[in-house]
């Protein structure tokens, strides 16, 4: 379960990225977070893992505060970019076993990482290939291969299927899907409207660092998301 | 987790043929800076077979050392001829090298491949270990993935500097080996702890140079400022801080000039000897001369005692600032464990004079009977090993403060290292 009690975020610049966010996604849940480029989509991941600390309030994996306990929260939690980058030399087998292993999932042979590459649709002849060779759907891919090996209860996704081709996004979001049905919490960051509409369980709409909507599967099925995104996005324009 | 992010390290240097590429290169280096240094050393080792005097001339001087071959220092300076006559010492000429460019260019031995070259490469492994990684994404991976930022920066510090380590020790061990074969340089077995000493401290302050490169990698977000860093901070470590620290040095311990120094003793054989034609010419018998010639010899022991004060001093507080610098430290402590140091030189002077002082009877003996007398060999003291390290613990406590300082930079700036 993911928690953002009060959640804010001020940069040294004096910019507020991320203004008294409170929000639970609850285990078996994908909630898509919208909203434009710098609205604090990405801050409140970063909050989640560390990267940077809260000016105020606390942001909390499976109840642990992740400023107090970053490495037993981060134990909980697993995380795909936007870009996933990662060890160009190394094969995806290679990079699999290097994360798994930060990850404290020392017990797993080369089968177990076949096996995973295999369920994230990575063909049979990459998985002892160099990463460099990799295209980003690819990438993606390993990336999402990097979390379900790390079997966290919580998957933070950042935008992961941006720049993918809209056949790579649906096997993308359809794994996500079977990651929902394993009990899994999964909180995503997105501009694509339609798959968050098709896919998430809530879809958030944040603007200037403050959540200013949430809407259920069940409402959104008599709304048009995009038309309230876009209403938003205007309002706070007009504002 | 610490083993499995230095592994990747490793592996990393060895994907990309940096580890084989710097094993080439540093075989390359190795091997030639030893043929050329031997070469030198052996066109010293025959100058000083012709200078080196017989038993009947009262002359001091000290056979190169096999030692210079992996650090010269001032074995040059070293192999001059000290001339024992009654009037004082005649120092001789530096012995030519075989090599007169040594004079305009660095000497290529092994110190100068550890100290300047190899500290070079130091930094070239080290600037981009963290910036590198941020700038690449992989960075944000790893800290998600459970790992600490102090095993970050552990395992990437352990495995970086293996990676560049490694290559280094395997050449210089080849080499080592290969010394007598190909080279025919024999060592003796203090020889060989001396090497085996000044090789581990080379280790240590190379290790040092890679925690300065890998400290600035956690300073910066960009690689290619890193490298800017890194590369001037390269330049002030070798190059500055020692040169500088000599120049200031002079400015701070006043030594008086040479010329002042030999019109003194000028002075005192010219008003000694007046003394000695005079008290003849009121016709005082005995050994008028011999006396004023040991008095000469004394007051000139006086001013010889004071110029080796002043130098000491001089010697003493550039060593002082010199070792604000790991170059600086290594370069002291290392010439001493090899014996070409300011230390040693100093002492072989110490030498001469305790030698002079001995066949001075002598020599006025052979002048008065005019005839030819045996003098007793000159020996030239060294310092143990144990001595040199006992010596020089304030040298390698300078290197192991500066590496511990940039190693809590390193962790300080990781802690705060924005990973976004």
């Amino acid at each position: 379960m993911l928690e953002a009690i009060d959640l804010t975020k001020r940069y040294e610049d004096g910019l507020l990225a991320l203004d008294h966010l409170n929000l639970t996604v609850e285990p078996g849940e994908i909630f898509c977070l919208l909203g434009a480029n710098g609205a604090g989509k990405t801050t409140t991941i970063n909050l989640f893992f560390d990267f940077i600390v809260p000016t105020d309030g606390s942001a909390r994996i499976d109840g642990i505060e992740v400023a107090r306990e970053p490495l037993a929260a981060k134990r909980n939690a697993a995380y795909v970019s936007e870009n996933v980058m990662l060890y160009g030399n190394f094969t995806a087998r290679q990079n699999l076993d290097f994360f798994a292993q930060l990850s404290g999932r020392r017990e797993l042979g080369r089968e177990d990482y076949y096996m995973v590459l295999r369920r994230v649709g990575l063909q049979e002849k990459a998985f002892e290939q160099r990463v460099k060779t990799f295209s980003k759907g690819m990438r993606q891919k390993l990336g999402i291969a990097i979390a379900i090996v790390k079997d966290a209860p919580n998957v933070l996704l950042d935008e992961p299927t941006a720049g993918l081709d809209p056949k790579a996004a649906a096997e993308f979001m359809a794994l996500l899907g079977e990651l929902r049905g394993e009990g899994k919490t999964i909180f995503m960051s997105t501009h694509d409207i339609f798959r968050a509409k098709e896919h998430a369980d809530r879809v958030g709409i944040m603007k200037e660092g403050r959540l200013v909507m949430v809407r259920t599967r069940r409402e959104l099925a008599e709304e048009d998301l995009e038309r309230l995104y876009l209403d938003y996005m205007e309002v706070e324009a007009a504002a | 987790m610490i083993w499995t992010i230095a592994r990747r390290e490793i592996s990393e240097a060895l994907f990309t043929g940096r580890a084989l590429l710097l094993f080439v290169i540093a075989l390359a280096l190795l091997g030639t800076g030893l043929y050329v240094m031997d070469r030198d050393y052996d066109a010293r080792r025959a100058n000083y077979d012709v200078i080196r005097p017989d038993p009947t001339q009262p002359i001091a001087v000290a056979p190169p050392s096999p030692l210079s071959v992996f650090a010269r220092g001032l074995d040059d300076a070293m192999g001059r001829s000290f001339e024992v006559s009654v009037i004082g010492i005649d120092i001789g000429g530096s012995q030519a090298s075989a090599n007169p460019l040594f004079g305009l260019f660095p000497t290529p031995d092994w110190l100068y491949l550890f100290r300047v070259v190899f500290a070079l490469v130091a930094f070239l492994f080290g600037f981009d270990l963290i910036c590198g990684d941020k700038e690449r994404g992989t960075l944000k991976l790893m800290v998600s993935s459970g790992a600490s930022r102090g095993a970050i920066a552990v395992g990437k510090w352990l495995g970086g500097w293996l990676a560049f380590l490694t290559p280094i020790a395997l050449a210089t061990a080849l080499w080592l080996v290969l010394a007598r074969p190909v080279f025919g340089i024999a060592l003796r077995g203090d020889d060989w702890a001396r090497i085996l000493a000044f090789l581990a401290l080379a280790a240590v302050y190379l290790s040092v140079c890679y925690a300065i490169a890998v400290a600035i990698s956690a300073l910066f977000h960009r690689s290619g400022t890193a490298l800017v860093a890194a590369l001037f901070t390269w330049v002030v470590v070798v190059f500055v801080i020692p040169s500088f620290g000599v120049l200031a040095a002079r400015q701070i311990a006043h030594v008086r000039p040479l010329a002042l120094v030999t019109a003194e003793r000028s002075r005192i054989f010219g008003s000694e000897m007046m003394r000695a034609y005079e008290e003849r010419r009121a016709g005082r018998t005995g050994p008028v001369f011999q006396e004023h010639w040991a008095e000469m010899h004394r007051r000139g022991e006086q001013v010889s005692d004071r110029v080796a004060g002043e130098l000491g001093a001089l010697a003493r507080t550039s060593a002082s600032l010199v070792r604000l610098s790991p170059a600086g430290a290594f370069d002291g402590l290392a010439t001493r464990m090899l014996g070409t140091s300011v230390v040693d030189e100093a002492r072989l002077k110490r030498d001469v004079r305790r030698y002079t002082g001995a066949i001075l009877p002598l020599v006025f003996e052979s002048r008065n009977a005019g005839a030819e007398v045996e003098y007793p060999a000159f020996t030239e003291s060294r310092a143990t090993l144990g001595r040199v390290l006992a010596d020089g613990r304030a040298d390698l406590a300078a290197i192991v403060v500066i590496g511990a300082l940039a190693t809590l930079v390193l962790f300080v700036a990781l802690n705060r290292y924005d990973i976004r």
